[in-house]
């Protein structure tokens, strides 16, 4: 329905306002660990079916599910290398500043570490 | 003499932008693709062409041309001419979308834009193309109609008496409007790359039309050259043009969807016709488990079109229906962006996990521009309300922007007031109003005035509806199986373990008390098999704790009773569902979708496979269900009802249920865990997608779900369901502001519509495309005539019905500030 309506000309201006979001918690679920998302074991498996598979690359029947194969296994070690990523970032971090802060407490802390 | 076959070749591509690949890599292709085309177009004066009835294509094409600096005009030229020829048909939808799991706004908005894109570029195609989305809607044919479809092209979820299939069908909506349909019944590509063979071309076009005649009504047949992603046109003109194919019987053509519909209708065949909702598995798959795979995507996009029809338009439509602005740019910005999830491959869950990672950063972005738009208008709004009356520095206000006076429980800064809101407005929020009556908290047991709430020691509920004084007892058990299937079906393994909660030990506890809200707060850890084992064929005996949360909310005078569950789910390779034992004696159940309330059997005979004859088997060449689909969309609510009353499960973007005989329970599915996007599994004949690895798919994270339970009088109808459900699924807003002056008063109602029945729902509130009017669009839900009133705060110089594509067709009378007018039964309101 289009309606036509007689505008105003209040000319609305900006005024302070909060939206309150809703009052729910968030839960603290950090002690139940998550099953492995993809491992070394996933990642071995779909190597192992594209490689199983690439005879059938010059078969118009199977080089589909040939390259499927080819490019799960890819996609695979990606997500793998995106964990690893992922962990070794955390770590690297950690270890920066650890390596800053030794500046200033190694004397104390750890004279002996070169 | 007796009249020739005619063999219409339509060449196409299907183009899926997201798929086994994201985007960047397809749209890449699009270069070569549109270069092949127009080398094509150049090379065969008489080529035609269909671009998969999405524009999309062209618009990605543009931005490729974009990176790479060159311009887009010669480009845009070539486009036009060849449309305006009808040698290239683009058109009508923006992208293919998902047609069951989207809002009924987003649904037209994807037809809208699209048609505005095609109009710029010489016009849109005059019918629908609906060549692989997943199961089909029961207003298909009225949306259709109201853009100014001719017709139809579709092929998932057709199903007809095996003896007596036709390939041509007239399809119609529950208002009772039809439209032709053609049914691809052996598919999107039976004729596709016929050129590349051109030894065997002749024969193949001769055996297909062989294949297909037993099933036209007329003497055309259709033959679909194409395939998805075919990136170089087919060159099938040097081999049938001067009708060099033609035979003693058949002459053979490259045609159009728009040729192709005209010539069978110019035949006035007599048609069957199919009704509602097309959703069988039986000749080609439906995938039902595409409503629960990834269940997080779901979720995400009902918030934020939810954002955007019920927030960011009405509000901006309030402001400058007062004197403001209205951002369309960034609207329609935050719109194409949506839109650009919800093709039937993404929206679905069913591509590798990178389409979905993708998925969700479109989501944020449009919730970014979501939300600031909301801020904004909420803030020129609430400026013009005259609060420097209010006593506190502090002043709180509550905007509704739901079509429906609502008593509703807010919270400002943990203090709760029970508030009378106005239908499409707001009320600054002095004290709290009385309800009809107070909670009675006995223990984990409270009343209000419509309903009893007990908990059990599982952490179930009973919830004893006081005007019946019938109990529904056990309610949110969770149960949880094995899911050995892909993110197109859920399937079972060879054995499975079925486990719930009801025999576990709750942790029960009162998150919130006051006399008009009571919350209670749930915990459950259940122990699940980790995975699925010994390939795929039952679960693991390893087990890991999975936590689950719900928080049960009643208020005052409240109807419903709120859940809201939050997982975190630590285990692979299964199904959770929450149950809803209702042992309401009928045999049908009935659940939202787009523009309607779809009624469907609850008991569903096995198929007989021998029934299908043998000329049917040879042209039904895809993925089948191998048993008859149970499990089905509800958009925002399932309810069983017998007429006198019945129980219904309100839900916000959870879109799958099915019912289970025993007891009819409501089973309404949270999510479901799987790790391919396509591989062999027990429930389903053939392939449906490739064999890839998603572990995304397993959807490994927190994730929160919310839902309602609503015992009721009547029936699905008169019990209001439909209201119930849109009240549920339209929070109001609070806010805070400061002492100002202004030039409204502390409560008002912008638009009120009252209907009778209680059955109209609005669907969209927002500026013309045009930019000059209001458009409201909504449906009656019911299976009556209802006559409807709008009163409106903004003084009305005229009002009119339009189509879909906001174009007026019937003037509306109009009284000071009111509308009357009827809206027939199942109609769409324009």
């Amino acid at each position: 329905m289009k309606i036509d309506i007689d505008r105003m000309d209040f000319a609305p201006s900006s005024c302070n306002a909060e939206i309150l979001e809703d009052d729910s918690v968030n839960e603290d679920f950090s002690s139940y660990k998550y099953c492995p998302s993809v491992t070394e074991e996933d990642l071995r498996s779909e190597k192992l079916r594209a490689e199983n598979m690439k005879g059938g690359l010059d078969n118009p029947m199977t080089a589909r599910t040939a390259l499927e194969a080819q490019l799960s296994a890819i996609l695979t070690q990606n997500r793998i290398d995106e964990i690893e990523t992922k962990n070794l970032g955390y770590k690297l971090n950690e270890a920066r500043v650890q390596r800053r802060v030794f500046d200033y407490i190694k004397e104390y802390e750890a004279p002996e570490i070169e | 003499m007796k009249t020739k076959y005619k063999a219409h070749i339509i060449s196409h591509t299907h183009w899926d932008r997201e798929w086994y690949l994201n985007s960047k890599y397809t749209t890449e292709w699009l270069v070569p693709f549109f270069n092949n085309l127009f080398t094509m177009l150049e090379k065969e004066s008489d080529y035609i062409f269909v671009l998969d009835g999405q524009m999309s294509m062209i618009e990605d094409f543009f931005e490729e041309l974009n990176k790479s600096g060159v311009s887009s005009n010669i480009y845009r030229q070539q486009i036009r001419e060849c449309v305006k020829q009808k040698r290239l048909f683009i058109g009508p939808y923006y992208l293919q979308p998902d047609w069951q799991l989207l809002s009924e706004e987003s649904l037209v908005r994807n037809m809208l834009i699209g048609n505005q894109i095609a109009s710029d570029l010489g016009g849109s195609m005059n019918v629908g193309w609906m060549m692989d989305n997943f199961g089909q809607i029961s207003q298909t044919a009225q949306i259709h109609k109201e853009f100014g479809m001719k017709g139809l092209y579709v092929w998932r979820g057709v199903e007809m008496d095996p003896e007596d299939v036709q390939s041509e069908f007239l399809w119609e909506s529950p208002d009772g409007t039809t439209i032709p349909s053609i049914y691809l019944l052996d598919s999107y590509r039976n004729v596709m790359r016929l050129a590349e063979y051109e030894d065997i071309m002749e024969k193949r076009v001769y055996a297909e039309v062989v294949k297909l005649k037993p099933f036209t009504t007329t003497r055309n047949i259709l033959l679909m050259n194409g395939y998805d992603q075919e990136m170089v046109p087919d060159d099938i003109q040097p081999f049938i043009k001067n009708r060099q194919m033609d035979t003693d019987d058949l002459t053979v053509f490259q045609s159009s969807p728009e040729r192709f519909m005209e010539a069978v209708m110019e035949e006035k065949p007599s048609l069957k016709t199919l009704k509602g909702s097309l959703y069988s598995g039986r000749f080609i798959a439906v995938f039902p488990g595409v409503m629960s795979a990834r269940m997080y995507l779901k979720l995400q996009n009902d918030d934020q079109q939810k954002a955007l029809e019920k927030r960011t338009e009405p509000l901006s439509t309030l402001v400058w229906a007062l004197g403001g602005e209205y951002d369309g740019q960034l609207i329609t910005e935050a719109w194409k962006t949506l839109l650009k999830n919800h093709p039937h491959d993404s929206i679905c869950g069913v591509s590798i996990d990178d389409v979905h990672t993708d998925m969700e950063e479109r989501t944020r972005y449009v919730n970014q521009l979501s939300s600031s738009q909301i801020l904004q208008k909420l803030k020129e709004l609430t400026g013009l309300i005259n609060t420097s009356d209010m006593k506190d520095e502090e002043v709180n206000v509550v905007f509704n922007t739901a079509f429906y006076k609502r008593g509703e429980v807010v919270t400002f800064e943990d203090e709760t007031f029970f508030v009378n809101l106005p239908p499409m407005g707001y009320k600054v929020i002095e004290k709290s109003s009385k309800p009809d009556s107070d909670l009675v908290l006995d223990g984990y047991r409270v009343e209000n005035s419509l309903i009893i709430l007990s908990i059990n020691p599982n952490g179930s509920f009973n919830i004893e509806y006081k005007n019946s004084g019938r109990v529904f007892e056990n309610l949110g058990v969770i149960e949880d199986r094995a899911d050995t299937g892909d993110e197109y079906n859920y399937s079972y393994p060879d054995f499975d373990s079925t486990i719930t909660t009801s025999c576990t030990k709750a942790e029960i506890s009162i998150s919130k008390k006051s006399s008009i809200r009571v919350v209670f707060r749930i915990k459950i850890e259940m122990e699940l098999p980790e995975s699925d084992a010994d390939n795929h064929t039952e679960r693991s005996k390893v087990l890991r704790k999975l936590p689950i949360v719900t928080y049960l909310t009643l208020d005052a005078d409240s109807p419903v009773v709120k859940c809201r569950t939050v997982v975190r789910n630590t285990v692979k390779d299964h199904i959770m569902r929450v149950l809803f034992p209702s042992d309401i004696k009928t045999d049908y159940s009935y659940a939202g979708s787009p523009f309607d309330i779809t009624e469907r059997p609850i008991h569903i005979e096995d198929y007989d496979e021998s029934s299908i004859p043998e000329d049917v088997r040879k042209v039904i060449v895809g993925a089948r269900e191998a048993k008859p689909n149970t499990i089905f969309l509800n958009r925002e609510f399932v309810d069983l009802n017998d007429g006198a009353e019945g129980l219904a499960v309100l839900s916000k973007g959870l879109p799958e249920y099915q019912v289970v005989e025993k007891e009819n329970i409501i089973a309404l599915t949270l999510f479901r865990s799987v790790g391919w996007v396509a591989k062999d599994i027990n429930s389903r004949i053939g392939d449906a997608g490739p064999m890839i690895s998603t572990p995304g798919a397993q959807c490994l994270r927190e994730m929160s779900f919310e839902y309602a339970v609503y015992p009721h009088e009547g029936d699905v109808y008169s019990g209001n369901v439909c209201r119930e459900s849109d009240i549920f699924n339209s929070p109001v807003i609070s806010l805070i502001t400061d002492r100002h002056e202004g030039v409204l008063d502390k409560e008002e109602s912008f638009f009120n519509f009252s209907s009778t029945l209680n059955s109209f729902k609005v669907t969209s509130c927002k500026r013309s495309e045009d930019s000059r009017s209001v458009i409201i669009r909504g449906f009656n839900s019911s299976e009556t005539r209802i006559d409807v009133n709008l009163e409106s705060f903004f003084r009305i110089e005229r009002a009119c019905f339009t189509n879909l594509l906001e174009r007026e067709k019937e003037e509306l009378t109009v009284e000071g500030n009111n509308i009357s007018f009827e809206v027939k039964a199942k109609k769409l309101l324009l």
